[in-house]
């Protein structure tokens, strides 16, 4: 699993360095003589951000970006978030989300996100929440999640950008995750269940491409970590993150 | 080759040969040529103009990238008119997409306009449009594409207009000024950065180290004080431009500050120098170190002469200047981009081989609580809004009345005063589309600007604010405004999305005018950046103070966090438009206005 990510993200590494590579180009400036005057109408615009691309530690890794297409106010957001630690599947979601500008700085975010698990079922959870930039500019995603079975969850992720200097930046990570119930099969627990804390310290080769080094710190809670300690496994670790983050 | 450039017949292949030498004589350092400014860029003369708008490839910067050109000129050719004559433009799109030609600043039918949308419906590929107007105004003006971002890509030119009488002024020699950006990114490139990351750009953004610096001078309570309103509302104050010199080369007259291009006096001549911002995003800062400049037309209209050091040029303005110098020698135009990023430069010299030292940028600017719309303090505040009052209102009763669509009626101010209505945010301004209200806008009108503020007491610089500036002519339109327009300037920095109240063109209906009232628009700009707003058809009397002489513009700077007031008489028919002449504002804060 470990060649699959380092695999993943040489493949994303690529199609970024191609369509960056792509935009230099001088036929590209075709599109420019395109009359919008009359005209000002809204084009809807696509992106793909890749924001934790990276190796965590020997046996462990993260891919977390998303792809949106849409306007000014309406998007269609699709997100994938892969995480392995010590060899096992963290997390293998898939998202695909409606969001809609509600105010100057935050986005509604309401859709489905579809947890692959090859050793269990996989599951789907309806995903209710916010994205946008609290006031001293804390980026925060705030999720609510209802399952299968009446299962619930809650996910909370907050970051902010320290900038060093004008091309380098330390970014502070962290997440939250709760639970409304036991699952025992999944080690997860009523509460708070897990928190994640990282910094990363990224350098800007260009706006668009950034490689980092960091630490991540992650921790099993609550229930959580009597799951983890009866399975004989470590309630948290420590370790070094090599990766990039990118967009296109 | 003007002459040839004025055949339509050209066919594809001779036009592109004939930009090959075009490009010669653009591209390379040119001391083989006399530096006049035809060296580069054509003059055409008479009432009949054959333009053609085409493309060709340009090498401004190292890289070969493609331009669109007017009659194979980047800049297009300068187009002289006379007042008082009929011109005929027959303009030829040679592009595989619509393009037009607005000319900016002149007074002409609605249907001649050149707005995509509003006065035609554009240029098609292969075809001709004929404008035919008659020339009833005298002075410095310019013209550019108005569809999609093609004024980018380089369509844009000068409009030197002579006057039937006699100027209150005289001159020896004559010059045009064209400043302007280029960018070796396309313009849907650039547009698409600014959307997905509008710092892009910006290189001079707030870091750990600055803060560092201030809490060591300053202390940590008094750091956050001053940072707490920027850091609240998301906004920074070093978000002075959006586009820069991390992707713009600026030019004069197509030039590099490599090319350098150079314009000939001999000492002891008077100079006019006919300066046109026709930069898509550019605020400019001009000066000539060593000379005084004075100040004889704003946007093409004589004004009384005022000495200065230094002018801010909005994207769209002109000003005419006339310097004089007495020894030989040489000087640099310099004018700085607004967040000193890089600058455009040429040389004013009695010798051909003579170039002067270049001067160092100045400092620079962080924006300030002014900028934010906190630049007056507030009086009283009411629950359903806030206001201001001005000086020219003592009691709170005597305060004109809104009414819908932010229209006030009752005792406004009298005509030169500005406006004494209260700042009142329509309902509109509450959506995700903005992201900042200035709740207290000071006058803007003798605001030098961001990063002039202090420039006497810094450099020892007079820099032109509008407020010196008066026209040489009484005001025709003697009446006072008979209601008053409050249009606030709105946008989202980060969403990247610009508007007018809140709504963004499409979805705002039209101003109505009524024909011949006269009124005064007022503009309340809730961003943190200047907005140069231009009004389409009608002269933009600037409320100065003195209402017999007030100056007339086309393009006005609104300042970030200000509010600005002007007179217009609402005297041709038509459907015009209102918008940012910052080009990739101008989708959002844009509004049509209609005479009905």
């Amino acid at each position: 699993m470990f060649k699959n990510v380092a695999g993943i993200a040489a493949t994303l590494w690529i199609l970024s360095a191609q369509a960056s590579y792509g935009q230099a180009e001088p036929q590209h400036q075709h599109h420019s003589y395109q009359s919008s005057g009359e005209d000002n109408e809204e084009e809807p615009m696509a992106e793909v951000s890749l924001d934790y691309v990276e190796l965590r530690g020997d046996n462990g890794g993260e891919i977390e970006g998303d792809f949106s297409y849409g306007g000014e106010q309406n998007k269609f957001v699709a997100e994938v978030d892969y995480e392995r630690s010590s060899g096992e599947i963290e997390k293998n979601e898939l998202w695909a989300l409606y969001s809609r500008a509600i105010s100057a700085n935050w986005n509604f975010l309401i859709g489905i996100r579809h947890d692959f698990n090859l050793e269990t079922t996989s599951r789907n959870w309806a995903a209710v929440g916010i994205t946008g930039e609290s006031p001293y500019k804390f980026e925060m995603d705030a999720v609510f999640f209802y399952g299968e079975h009446g299962s619930t969850a809650f996910r909370l992720e907050g970051e902010y950008e320290i900038k060093l200097a004008q091309d380098w930046n330390l970014v502070p990570r962290i997440e939250l995750n709760f639970f409304g119930q036991n699952d025992e099969a999944r080690g997860s627990g009523s509460g708070l269940s897990e928190a994640e804390v990282g910094f990363r310290l990224m350098y800007e080769v260009t706006r668009k491409f950034s490689p980092y080094i960091g630490v991540h710190y992650e921790r099993e809670v609550g229930n959580a970590a009597d799951f983890a300690r009866e399975e004989g496994e470590d309630v948290d670790s420590t370790v070094w993150v090599l990766g990039f983050r990118a967009w296109f | 080759m003007t002459e040839s450039f004025r055949t339509d017949a050209v066919s594809r292949r001779t036009f592109v040969t004939g930009l090959g030498a075009g490009a010669l004589l653009l591209g390379i350092p040119h001391s083989s040529h006399p530096n006049s400014p035809t060296a580069s860029t054509a003059t055409l003369r008479g009432n009949h103009f054959d333009l053609s708008i085409g493309y060709r490839q340009v090498n401004l910067t190292g890289r070969e990238r493609q331009a669109l050109t007017i009659n194979g000129g980047l800049p297009g050719p300068i187009l002289r008119w006379r007042e008082g004559e009929t011109v005929t433009l027959n303009v030829h799109n040679q592009l595989p997409d619509k393009s037009s030609l607005h000319w900016h600043g002149v007074r002409v039918p609605s249907d001649m306009d050149g707005e995509p949308g509003l006065s035609f419906s554009g240029i098609r590929p292969g075809q001709t449009f004929r404008y035919r107007f008659p020339v009833r105004q005298s002075g410095t003006y310019w013209y550019h594409s108005q569809s999609g971002f093609q004024q980018q890509l380089g369509l844009i030119g000068a409009i030197v207009i002579d006057p039937i009488s006699p100027e209150p002024f005289s001159y020896e020699r004559d010059y045009v000024v064209v400043l302007s950006d280029w960018s070796d990114e396309s313009p849907q490139t650039i547009y698409t950065h600014l959307k997905k990351d509008p710092d892009y750009y910006n290189r001079q953004q707030r870091t750990a180290t600055d803060l560092w610096r201030e809490v060591r001078t300053k202390g940590v309570a008094r750091t956050w004080r001053d940072r707490h309103q920027w850091n609240w509302k998301q906004l920074s104050d070093r978000n002075i431009s959006q586009v820069t010199g991390e992707t713009y080369t600026y030019l004069i007259n197509g030039h590099t500050p490599d090319t350098n291009w150079t314009a000939l006096f001999k000492p002891g001549e008077r100079v006019r120098l006919r300066l046109i911002n026709s930069a898509s995003m550019t605020l400019f800062d001009l000066r000539i170190p060593g000379l005084k400049m004075k100040v004889v037309a704003a946007d093409g209209q004589n004004v009384e002469p005022v000495s200065v050091d230094e002018i801010r040029i909005g994207s769209g303005e002109t000003y005419d200047v006339i310097v004089e110098p007495e020894s030989e020698q040489a000087y640099s135009i310099f004018a700085q981009s607004m967040d000193r990023s890089g600058y455009a430069r040429g040389t004013l010299t009695s010798d051909i081989r003579l170039s002067a030292e270049v001067p160092a940028m100045d400092h620079r600017p962080v924006l300030t609580r002014q900028d934010l719309g906190l630049g007056r303090k507030t009086e009283e505040t009411d629950t359903h809004f806030k206001t201001t009052q001005t000086a020219h209102t003592e009691k709170h009763s005597d305060l004109p009345e809104a009414t819908e669509g932010g229209w006030f009626y009752g005792s406004l101010a009298a005509a030169g005063l500005g406006s004494n209505s209260p700042i009142i945010h329509q309902p509109s301004e509450s959506n995700f589309r903005v992201d900042h209200r200035a709740l207290t806008p000071a006058n803007g009108i003798s605001d030098p600007g961001v990063g002039l503020r202090n420039h006497k007491n810094r450099y020892n610089r007079r820099v032109l604010t509008y407020s010196d500036l008066r026209s040489n002519k009484p005001t025709q339109d003697q009446r006072e405004p008979q209601r008053e327009l409050q249009l606030h300037l709105t946008g989202n920095y980060e969403r990247y999305l610009w508007s007018i109240n809140g709504e963004n063109f499409r979805d705002a209906s039209p101003l109505l005018f009524r024909h011949q009232e006269r009124l005064r628009i007022t503009l309340v700009n809730d961003t943190t950046l200047p907005q140069p707003m231009h009004l389409h058809g009608f002269w933009s009397e600037l409320e100065t103070g003195d209402g017999e002489y007030l100056p007339l513009k086309h393009t006005v700077i609104a300042q970030p966090g200000s509010s600005i007031s002007y007179l217009v008489s609402a005297d041709t028919y038509g459907r015009w438009a209102l918008h940012s002449q910052m080009l990739y504002q101008r989708p959002g804060m844009y509004r049509e206005v209609r005479i009905v």
